[in-house]
C-alpha cells in the first residue's frame, strides 16, 4: 500500500472530521484519568456532566460530518512549513536562547514568506532582534546560553 | 433601582489616582496599540491584548487595567479606519460603519467620515462609563444576594451565550466545554492530579495567558500570512486635518443618534458573547428606522456612521460593568481583563467591587480620561493608521509571531508558555478553519475553576438534592433562560437549516 500524497495528508489531517475527533478524543482520554485518579463527586462534579456532555457533542459532530461532509479544503501552501519553522523556533530556544532564536526565525519566515534580498532579510532580522530582546528584556529575564557561551569561549 | 456613588470611595480614587503618575503614562501607549490592533484588519483587539498580557503581568493591578482598557478603548476607533477608508472592517464590531463610511469616502468625504466615527467612538466610551457608575452598585449589590447555585447558573448562562453566538450551536458548545475542561487540568480542589501527564509544570493547570497568546495572535498569523498586504489592492484616501475637525463638529450635529446609540451599545455589551459585534448593527438599523429619511442610509449617511461607531465603543463601558459585578469576561477582550485579575491573585465579581470600590471607581474615571485622551491621539495618528491597511505581511507576521511565542516565555518563566502558546496557535487556526467559536473556549478556560467550585459549593448545600433548586425563584429564573438560550440557539439552525435546504 501506497503512503498517501503530502497534500492529500494535509487535506486529511486539517478535515472538520480531524479536528472533531481530536477534540472529542482530548475529552475522554481526560474523563478516564480524572476518573482513575478519583472516582468521587467531588473530584468529578463538574468533568463527570462536561466531559461525557463533550463527547457526545463531539461524537454527533463526527456523525453530522460523516453524513454530509463538508467541502475539503486544503491547508494554503507554506502554513504546514511556518508551523514547522514556529516549532523549531520554540525547539531551539533552550539552546541558542531568544537573540539566536528570534533572529534565526524572524530570518527563515521572512524568507518564508518571500522576502528574497540576503541584505534585507539579514538587516531586517537583525533590527527586529535587537528591538525585541531590548524590549523584552525590560520585563523579564531571557535565557541566552549561545551568547554565554561565546563570551565563556572567549575568556 | 437608586442611582447610587459612594462619595467616600469616588474621593479615595480620586486620590488613588492623583497620588500616582505611572498609570496616567500607560494611556497613550495603550490607545497607540489599540488604534494599531483595530486600524489592521484581521489582528483584531484580542491579539493585542494577548501580546501585551506580559508587560501588564509586570505592573500593579491599577496601571495594568489602565493600561489594558486603553487598548480597548483605542480599538474601538481603530476599527473603523480601514471600514471608512478601504470598505474593510478591522473586526466585527464595525461591519455597521462601513455602510455609510465608505459611501463617504467614494464621494470624497472621508475625512468627515473619520471625524464622525472619531466623535461618536469618545462620546459612546465616555458615556458608557457614566452608566457603569450609576448602576455598578446596584447590580454588584444584588449579585452579591445570589447563592453558589445561582452563581453556577449565571456562569453557565454566560458561557452558554457566547457558545451559541458563533452561530453553529454544537461547534460552540464543544468549544466551550473544551475549554472548562483544559481548566480543570492539574490539581482539583481535593487536592487531586488531573491530566497532567506527569509533566510538573501543569500542576498549576493550562496557562491561560499562552493559551491566549496561541488562539489568537500565533492562529491569526498563520491565517494573515497568505497575503502580500493586510489587505490587498486598497489605496486610501487622502486626508486632511481640518476637515476631520469638520466631521468632529458634525456629529454632534447628531445628538439624539448619539445618546440612542451609546445606550443601545452599554445595554448590549452587558450580554456575554454579543458586545460590539451586534451592538453596531442594532443601533445602525434603529437610527435608519427613526430617520425621517431612511432611504438616505446606505448612501454616505452621517448618522450611520454616528450611530455605528458610538455603539460599538460604548459596548466597552457594558462588557466592564459585567465582568466587575458579576465576574463573568463577556467575550475576548474582556477575558484577557479579567486575566489581570488573576495575574493579582484577585477574584473578580461583587465581593472584589464591595471591598475595592476605590479602585473600580479609580479604573472607571480613567477610563473617562481615556476618552478624551483618544480623541487627540486619534486626531494626530489618524493619518500614520490609514497607512496600516497596506502593512506588507512578509514583515508583520514573522515579528508578530517571535514577540508571541517571546511573550508567552516572559508569562510564564519557564518553555511551557511558548510550548502552550504553538499548541494553542495550531489548534486556534484549525478551530477558525472549521467555524468553532475561539472566544467559547477561552471563556471556557478561564471560568473552569470557578464554574467547579461553584457546583462543588452547590452540592454540598443541597446535599445533592434537586429539590434545592427548585425551591430558589431565582436559580429556577436562571435555569429557564440557560434552556431558553439553547432552545433559541437550536431553533435558529433549523430554520437555516430548512432555509438552505429550499
Amino acid at each position: 500500500m501506497s503512503a498517501p500524497h503530502p497534500r492529500r495528508l494535509g487535506v486529511l489531517l486539517t478535515s472538520h472530521l480531524a479536528l472533531a475527533g481530536m477534540l472529542t478524543a482530548f475529552c475522554a482520554w481526560y474523563l478516564t484519568d480524572a476518573w482513575l485518579a478519583r472516582a468521587s463527586v467531588h473530584n468529578l462534579i463538574l468533568i463527570a456532566p462536561v466531559g461525557i456532555a463533550a463527547i457526545l457533542t463531539g461524537l454527533w459532530l463526527m456523525v453530522r460530518e460523516l453524513r454530509a461532509p463538508s467541502v475539503p479544503k486544503a491547508p494554503q501552501p507554506g502554513t504546514f512549513p511556518m508551523m514547522a519553522l514556529l516549532a523549531g523556533f520554540v525547539a531551539l530556544l533552550p539552546l541558542v536562547g531568544f537573540s539566536a532564536g528570534i533572529f534565526l526565525f524572524v530570518l527563515g519566515a521572512s524568507r518564508l514568506m518571500g522576502l528574497r534580498n540576503p541584505v534585507s532579510l539579514i538587516l531586517y532580522a537583525a533590527l527586529f532582534t535587537t528591538a525585541a530582546v531590548l524590549l523584552l528584556g525590560l520585563v523579564v529575564r531571557l535565557p541566552e546560553p549561545a551568547i554565554a557561551a561565546w563570551f565563556g569561549a572567549g575568556r | 433601582m437608586d442611582w447610587i456613588i459612594d462619595t467616600a470611595a469616588m474621593g479615595q480614587a480620586m486620590d488613588l489616582l492623583s497620588a500616582q503618575w505611572a498609570p496616567w503614562l500607560l494611556i497613550v501607549p495603550g490607545l497607540l496599540l489599540g488604534l494599531l490592533a483595530g486600524a489592521v484588519p484581521g489582528f483584531g483587539p484580542g491579539a493585542m491584548f494577548a501580546i501585551m498580557l506580559p508587560v501588564a503581568y509586570h505592573l500593579d493591578f491599577l496601571s495594568a487595567m489602565i493600561f489594558m482598557t486603553s487598548i480597548f478603548t483605542g480599538s474601538g476607533f481603530g476599527v473603523a479606519i480601514p471600514a471608512i477608508l478601504i470598505n474593510v472592517p478591522g473586526s466585527a464590531a464595525s461591519v455597521a460603519t462601513t455602510f455609510d463610511g465608505f459611501p463617504m469616502t467614494r464621494q470624497g468625504r472621508q475625512n468627515e467620515a473619520l471625524g464622525l466615527a472619531l466623535a461618536a467612538s469618545c462620546f459612546g466610551t465616555a458615556v458608557s462609563y457614566v452608566i457603569l457608575l450609576a448602576f455598578i452598585d446596584n447590580l454588584a449589590g444584588a449579585v452579591l444576594a445570589l447563592g453558589p447555585a445561582e452563581m453556577l447558573l449565571v456562569v453557565f448562562w454566560g458561557l452558554s451565550l457566547i457558545a451559541v453566538m458563533g452561530g453553529d450551536l454544537l461547534k460552540g458548545l464543544m468549544a466551550g466545554m473544551t475549554g472548562l475542561l483544559l481548566a480543570t487540568i492539574g490539581f482539583g480542589l481535593m487536592g487531586t492530579e488531573r491530566g497532567t501527564l506527569g509533566i510538573p509544570h501543569l500542576l498549576d493547570g493550562v496557562s491561560s495567558i499562552s493559551a491566549m497568546v496561541g488562539l489568537f495572535a500565533v492562529s491569526e498569523m498563520f491565517r494573515l500570512m497568505h497575503t502580500d498586504y493586510v489587505v490587498e489592492g486598497s489605496k486610501p484616501a487622502p486626508l486632511e486635518f481640518r476637515r476631520i475637525l469638520d466631521g468632529v463638529r458634525l456629529a454632534f450635529r447628531y445628538p439624539v443618534t448619539l445618546l440612542r446609540g451609546s445606550a443601545i451599545g452599554a445595554m448590549i455589551g452587558l450580554l456575554p458573547g454579543v458586545g460590539a459585534s451586534l451592538s453596531n448593527l442594532f443601533s445602525y438599523d434603529w437610527a435608519r428606522r427613526a430617520a425621517p429619511d431612511p432611504d438616505r442610509f446606505g448612501q454616505g449617511a452621517p448618522e450611520g456612521v454616528v450611530a455605528a461607531e458610538s455603539a460599538n465603543s460604548s459596548s466597552e463601558g457594558g462588557s466592564m460593568l459585567t465582568l466587575l459585578a458579576l465576574g463573568i469576561p463577556g467575550g475576548a477582550g474582556t477575558a484577557m481583563l479579567y486575566t489581570v485579575f488573576a495575574l493579582n491573585d484577585i477574584t473578580g465579581g461583587p465581593r472584589f467591587y464591595a471591598e475595592n470600590k476605590d479602585v473600580v471607581y479609580a479604573i472607571v474615571l480613567n477610563n473617562i480620561v481615556q476618552a478624551g485622551a483618544l480623541f487627540v491621539v486619534g486626531l494626530a495618528c489618524v493619518h500614520l493608521f490609514s497607512a496600516l491597511v497596506r502593512a506588507p505581511t512578509r514583515y508583520l507576521v514573522p515579528g508578530v509571531l517571535a514577540v508571541s511565542i517571546s511573550a508567552s516565555y516572559a508569562v510564564t518563566g519557564s518553555m511551557i508558555g511558548p510550548i502552550t502558546a504553538l499548541v494553542f496557535g495550531v489548534l486556534g487556526w484549525m478551530m477558525d478553519r472549521h467555524g468553532y467559536s475561539r472566544p467559547a473556549l477561552v471563556v471556557g478556560l478561564l471560568l473552569g475553576d470557578q464554574l467547579e467550585a461553584e457546583a462543588l459549593r452547590t452540592f454540598q448545600i443541597s446535599g445533592g438534592s434537586f429539590d434545592y433548586l427548585l425551591g430558589r425563584p431565582i436559580a429556577l429564573v436562571l435555569l429557564v433562560l440557560l434552556l431558553a438560550t439553547f432552545l433559541r440557539a437550536a431553533m435558529r439552525r433549523r430554520r437555516a437549516t430548512g432555509a438552505a435546504a429550499r
